[in-house]
């Protein structure tokens, strides 16, 4: 029940402010605190006549009380630090403006301009053409609505993930564990950082995180409403960050061969290349057609072709550099990538998994090792450095490092549905600490 | 060391890992304790307030000064997008203070302000004292009696073209 809503609650943030900017730029209609409420009204509305009315599962008071009362010391501890954390989020994105410089410089702003306009416009240059409107639309839905500060929807976003990615792991382990692993996310510090401030990275993280612990566990429990979830979840990702396509390309890579097993990721794949250019070609349509706004992200192929080859190889380091720093440099991930380690560490100590539920462990660990291969590649070829290398290299290590932040759910995930974790997570349940 | 033994070697280890990973994360993302002192202490500040605080003072009244004394339908002057004007060079910020005025980027080579703007930024320098060998916008002479001061010195203020101000 918890997955359904906070994907629903997810699925419709993105349909919303999408439908609106369709609405608005294709069809004249005004950007309203009215029409932003009638919007999520009926998808709401729809969201429970679809999918909940008939669902008996809300959870009772009585029940949580009871719930809480069986609680371990250590679950409560580890429920405390989940807790402390997410509240100290809504704190600071209740307190704090949008302050951070590209969230003045392009996401807030665009977000003000089209309240105080009641219509998508004020954007006049490639910076500001190059991002999808999601999170500046949720901006704009919260001015309208008269808000001062609309960061406490993020708060709302990343309290959605540290539940549903709970659940997920719970699913496959046991309370414990999903504790554990909760916390882990909740306090991982660069994912704690983006939560508080108004950028689209942990937006993105979001909805690609879950979307690949989604198909993992698909692929494990075949059930089809996570392949339903990973689905919706990748396809609007591409309303947040123009980064969604590579990880497009890996989902159909892993569906297409999956389908061998099971044939339902067939059927599948038609969904997802039809859902995400519901997102795609509207807004590639009305950056090339109506803001005449073009080049400023296409660079990829004829860079390379551009760039000279000892120049690409002097840059070898700074890449390896790079992914060193994420994957085993404790600061700027909390630990994460050293856990990563580990896992690797422990996927080969236990070469033979037999059993079903230990799928998923191998299964994730593929993922992710091709994710980082795909987004390594990626990084290498979109960034202009036939042009300037100084900013190739900010870019490259700043954006590189934030984008990473979309493999932590997937890493965790892998980590704890691994069978030594589970195995350790369960001895420690019996000692009843 | 038979297999059993080296399960549960790695199983501690592990374990150690992972509770370690888990207060290294912890540790890594409290939030300050000034921060969480001035909220406390300060719960319902006005959003000028907090913006004054994370832009700070000198720049966020500089912003509320123009915002006050620009007429709605200007062209803006500003300096080019390059230290000491980080913020008040880069026209995506003015922008985002300054909408609906337009904004003209200048460059330091320009010879005179140029005749579409309206209105141009006297803008000494971002946390620069008068020391400051590169500092001081426009690089052009301009006429005094059509300059308004936030501060005098190092100057602050606008350059009237044409136009004028808000009364």
């Amino acid at each position: 029940m918890i997955e359904k809503i906070g994907v629903g609650i997810l699925i419709i943030l993105s349909l919303a402010t999408f439908l609106v900017f369709l609405g608005n730029v294709f069809l004249g209609l005004p950007l309203t605190g009215v029409s932003f409420a009638l919007i999520i009204l009926a998808l709401f509305f729809l969201f429970w006549f679809l999918f909940l009315r008939k669902s008996s599962k809300f959870p009772r008071l009585d029940k949580i009380r009871v719930w809480l009362f069986n609680l371990r010391p250590i679950e409560w501890l580890l429920l405390l630090i989940i807790v402390a954390n997410l509240g100290t989020n809504i704190l600071m994105n209740w307190y704090w403006p949008p302050n951070e410089f590209d969230a003045l410089t392009m996401y807030d702003f665009r977000g003000r301009v089209f309240a105080r306009e009641g219509e998508i416009t004020g954007i006049n240059d490639g910076y500001q053409a190059s991002y999808p409107l999601f999170t500046s639309l949720f901006h704009t839905m919260l001015y309208t609505w008269g808000f001062e500060n609309p960061k406490i929807i993020y708060s709302l976003i990343f309290m959605i993930f540290v539940l549903v990615f709970t659940s997920v792991v719970k699913r496959h382990t046991n309370r414990l564990s999903s504790f554990f692993a909760g916390a882990l996310l909740t306090t991982t510090p660069l994912l704690a950082q983006q939560a508080q401030i108004a950028y689209t990275n942990m937006t993105f993280a979001v909805y690609v995180g879950l979307a690949m612990v989604f198909l993992v566990s698909f692929m494990a429990t075949e059930r089809r409403e996570e392949l339903i979830y990973s689905i919706l979840l990748l396809g609007a990702s591409a309303w947040i960050r123009a980064a969604t396509l590579p990880f497009v390309a890996m989902f159909l890579f892993a569906l297409v061969l999956f389908g061998f097993k099971n044939r339902l990721a067939w059927r599948a794949t038609p969904f997802l290349i039809g859902w995400y250019l519901f997102f795609e070609f509207p807004w590639r349509f009305f950056q090339t057609n109506i803001l005449k706004i073009t080049g400023y992200e296409q660079r990829g192929i004829s860079a390379i072709a551009q760039a000279n080859l000892p120049s690409l190889l002097g840059l070898l380091p700074e890449v390896l550099r790079t992914l060193s720093n994420n994957l085993l440099y404790f600061p700027i991930i909390g630990g994460v990538g050293a856990l990563f380690l580990l896992s690797v560490f422990f996927s080969l100590a236990y070469p033979f998994f037999k059993k079903k539920t230990e799928k998923p462990f191998l299964l994730g660990l593929k993922v992710t090792i091709a994710g980082i291969f795909i987004w390594t590649l990626l990084a290498i070829s979109i960034f202009p450095f036939a042009e300037d290398l100084r900013l190739w290299r900010l870019l490259l290590t700043d954006s590189m490092t934030r984008l990473f932040m979309v493999f932590y759910p997937l890493m965790l995930f892998t980590i704890f549905v691994s069978p030594p974790i589970r195995h350790l997570l369960k001895g420690l349940e019996k000692l009843k600490l | 060391m038979n297999l059993h033994k080296f399960t549960s070697f790695s199983n501690s280890t592990l374990l150690f890992a992972l509770i370690g990973a888990l207060f290294l994360n912890q540790l890594n993302s409290l939030p300050k304790k000034e921060e969480l002192l001035l909220i406390r202490d300060n719960p319902f500040l006005s959003y000028d307030l907090k913006m004054r605080i994370k832009l700070g003072p000198e720049l966020y009244e500089y912003f509320q000064f123009l915002q006050k004394n620009l007429p709605e339908e200007t062209t803006v002057y500003i300096p080019p997008m390059m230290e000491p004007w980080g913020y008040t060079g880069n026209p995506g910020m003015v922008r985002y203070f300054l909408y609906p005025r337009k904004i003209l980027p200048g460059k330091l080579e320009d010879k005179g302000i140029p005749q579409e703007a309206t209105h141009a930024l006297i803008v000494w320098g971002e946390r620069q004292g008068k020391d400051c060998k590169i500092c001081g916008w426009p690089k052009t002479e301009y006429q005094e009696e059509n300059a308004i001061y936030l501060k005098e010195d190092p100057p602050w203020g606008i350059i009237v073209l044409k136009g004028g101000l808000n009364d």
